[in-house]
């Protein structure tokens, strides 16, 4: 597929995998909106996105936020045109025993991992099934697969979005539009910061493995729909 | 990763997906190693395709000839750096009219058969800390469809011994690979239904692109699964 000249939607892009894809993309020629929380790391996106040959479009969005989606949404295909690559990424996680987290932690990653990604599916797969083309990819977690002490919002919103990924792949592969679910292992983004988890760093995934795989899913022949692909790191802790 | 000079064993490589991949690797000067079990069939199709891509007639269900091609491509190419289980069978037959011989030949050929083929390469693999071992799996083994009892059975065992394989030998710098594809236009379906849905199924070319790229991605990197199916539906 020729990437050069597409339009993408990118969520939570100012930070690990996010970031990296947004990045990567810019390079093969694909305009990017970016979009996540962080205003002042998104400034700091568009710094090194610099030169890159795509033009980025950035904005300040909380995915769980209806309206604000909305309006970046519109905001993007207004001024990159129709988007056919949309990749739901934010994502949020607390990492407790059951026993002592709080009620709005559990609402905060649901309200993230789950209500965000079926509200970016949502805004953007009318226009890719009108236009009968487009990827969406998911960046779930094998967390999606397996639960884990600690794992009780975190692991239950990433299953959740499989439920989502499966069903509306059902409901629109027929119109040639893609859903894409990566189940990445555990990965050196900034995710880990400030919680009680501490992989070695040099034997998990780096932001950069998991773009490269889903740049390969994107590009990959269009009759076939990698419906879903797990990586781990080949030499783990 | 580039596959230049790399020492590739595709089983059931006489057609379809195992052929495909042979046709990718030969094209990325690897040394490709096909087996099949019809030895004049299998030499009709190596001639027609580069000098790189080497016939070596091998019954996976033989515990004797497995061991004995895997000994001869050590002999001739060397230690082998990719095996490909794609060898595999099956019936389209509901429970009731499924024969015993039946069930024994498909279990032979598709979990007998990667087994064998494992455990002639893993040994090497593991001594020198790499290789990859490919298991062309299918969507059988992970969604139920009809007349297939004995073939998905056998598919899910292989998704749960390829599982068990990759645990084992985790950190070593062996990955475990399962691809598990949707309909693809092979010969393992029957002419009509070829036919029929010739534009919806996935090219054997669409399937070995993932595997290309699964094996070829960063070491540091290991892509466990790839569902693939074809984007217009299931048959």
């Amino acid at each position: 597929m020729e990437f050069k000249g597409k339009n993408a939607l990118v969520t939570g892009a100012s930070s690990g995998i996010g970031r990296e894809i947004t990045l990567a993309l810019l390079r093969t020629g694909v305009n990017v909106a970016a979009c996540a929380r962080s205003q002042y790391r998104l400034e700091e996106l568009r710094e090194s996105a610099a030169g890159l040959e795509g033009t980025l479009v950035i904005g300040g969005v909380d995915v769980s936020d209806e309206d604000q989606l909305h309006a970046f949404v519109e905001k993007a295909r207004m001024v990159l045109g129709p988007l056919s690559i949309v990749i739901a990424n934010a994502g949020f996680g607390v990492f407790k025993p059951l026993m002592e987290m709080k009620t709005e932690e559990f609402d905060q990653v649901m309200a993230t991992n789950v209500r965000g990604v079926w509200l970016t599916a949502r805004e953007t797969v009318p226009e890719m099934v009108a236009r009968e083309e487009g990827d969406i990819v998911i960046i779930s977690s094998l967390a999606g697969k397996n639960g884990f002490a600690t794992g009780t919002a975190y692991s239950a919103s990433k299953f959740a979005v499989r439920g989502i990924a499966q069903s509306l792949m059902h409901e629109i592969r027929q119109h040639n539009v893609r859903v894409i679910t990566v189940f990445p292992g555990s990965t050196d983004t900034r995710f880990f910061d400030g919680t009680p988890m501490s992989p070695n760093r040099e034997k998990i995934l780096t932001s950069e493995d998991v773009s490269d795989v889903v740049l390969q899913a994107l590009h990959s022949p269009r009759r076939a729909l990698p419906s879903e692909i797990d990586i781990r790191p080949a030499n783990p802790k | 990763m580039s596959l230049e000079g790399k020492v590739i064993w595709i089983t059931g490589g006489r057609s379809g997906i195992g052929k495909a991949v042979a046709e990718v690797c030969a094209a990325q000067n690897a040394h490709v190693i096909l087996s099949s079990r019809d030895a004049d069939a299998l030499r009709a199709v190596a001639d027609t395709m580069p000098a790189n891509v080497h016939a070596l007639p091998c019954d996976v269900t033989d515990a004797g000839q497995v061991q004995a091609a895997a000994l001869r491509i050590a002999q001739d190419f060397g230690a082998v750096d990719i095996l490909v289980n794609n060898a595999g069978s099956t019936v389209f037959k509901s429970f009731i009219e499924t024969s015993i011989e039946e069930f024994d030949q498909l279990h032979a050929t598709n979990l007998r058969g990667p087994f064998l083929c494992s455990k002639a390469v893993l040994p090497g693999m593991l001594e020198r800390g790499e290789g990859s071992i490919v298991m062309i799996n299918s969507m059988a083994a992970l969604n139920v469809f009809p007349n297939s009892s004995v073939y998905s059975a056998t598919k899910s065992g292989l998704k749960m011994l390829s599982d068990c394989v990759r645990n084992e030998v985790r950190g070593s710098g062996i990955r475990v690979i399962s691809i598990f594809p949707g309909a693809t236009n092979t010969p393992i379906w029957p002419d009509k239904v070829r036919e029929k849905h010739a534009e919806t199924m996935m090219t054997p070319g669409d399937v070995a692109h993932a595997v290309i790229e699964s094996c070829t991605t960063s070491s540091r990197v290991m892509i466990e699964e790839i569902s693939l199916q074809p984007v217009g539906g299931a048959l």
